[in-house]
């Protein structure tokens, strides 16, 4: 699993992992007031930020499996 | 100043929401730029191991530096969203540093506001990031 919850910057957000889908870890960031920008609306750098932690855990994910791959390969030569 | 909008008035009527959490900070104004300020602060960091600010944390800053520019060309706090915000990153910000954004709205329509600015921690020759960006004005601007 993705190191996702260990980031510091993720916990402020309030992001979890919610799964998975297509392969990548579906992350979930619930609502709150702390993201709310002076409009009510959510705050664009918030979202960036979801966007941000989201591809660091696609990219954990897929190096992860990758690190699997050659520890399996390696085990069966 | 030939704004008639405060952002200090602003914010100081926010009591929650993502800019109170972040603790962004108002530092100054021109006609048609604002420029803001985030404190380093660990919880803010994406990798515990670098100390090294999380990219969403400065865009937040500029994203809100932007619209208050926006705000200040309009010289009123009227509604508009933004529309399109690129952040090109030229090096990490330093651990430890505040980060200080300036950013200016150099061409503004009947609908769309145009701005570009600068992110840095202390030397605005030596930028952090480089914003562009559109915001869509929604209310009545002049």
């Amino acid at each position: 699993m993705s190191s996702v919850t260990l980031l510091p910057y993720a916990d402020f957000l309030g992001i979890r992992i919610a799964g998975e889908r297509n392969g990548s870890p579906l992350l979930v960031m619930p609502f709150s007031e702390g993201l709310l920008n002076l409009q009510g609306m959510m705050h664009g750098g918030a979202i960036s930020g979801l966007l941000e932690i989201a591809a660091i855990a696609a990219i954990d994910a897929t190096l992860e499996k990758a690190r699997i791959r050659a520890r399996s390969s390696s085990r069966s030569r | 100043m030939a704004s008639g909008f405060d952002p200090a008035e602003i914010l100081a009527a926010a009591k929650a929401g993502h800019i109170v959490a972040l603790g962004l900070r108002f530092v100054a104004q021109g006609p048609d730029w604002c420029e803001f300020a985030i404190d380093y602060d660990r919880r803010l960091v994406s990798d515990a191991g670098t100390g090294i600010l999380a990219s969403g944390p400065i865009m937040s800053l500029m994203d809100t530096a932007g619209g208050f520019a926006v705000w200040t060309r309009r010289g009123a706090f009227l509604p508009q969203a933004t529309l399109d915000l690129r952040l090109d990153y030229l090096r990490p910000s330093r651990p430890g540093q505040t980060v200080t954004g300036r950013v200016e709205c150099y061409r503004l329509t009947r609908r769309i506001a145009f701005v570009r600015g600068v992110a840095h921690d202390g030397d605005i020759a030596h930028p952090i990031a480089h914003l562009t960006g559109t915001y869509m004005l929604l209310g009545d601007g002049k």
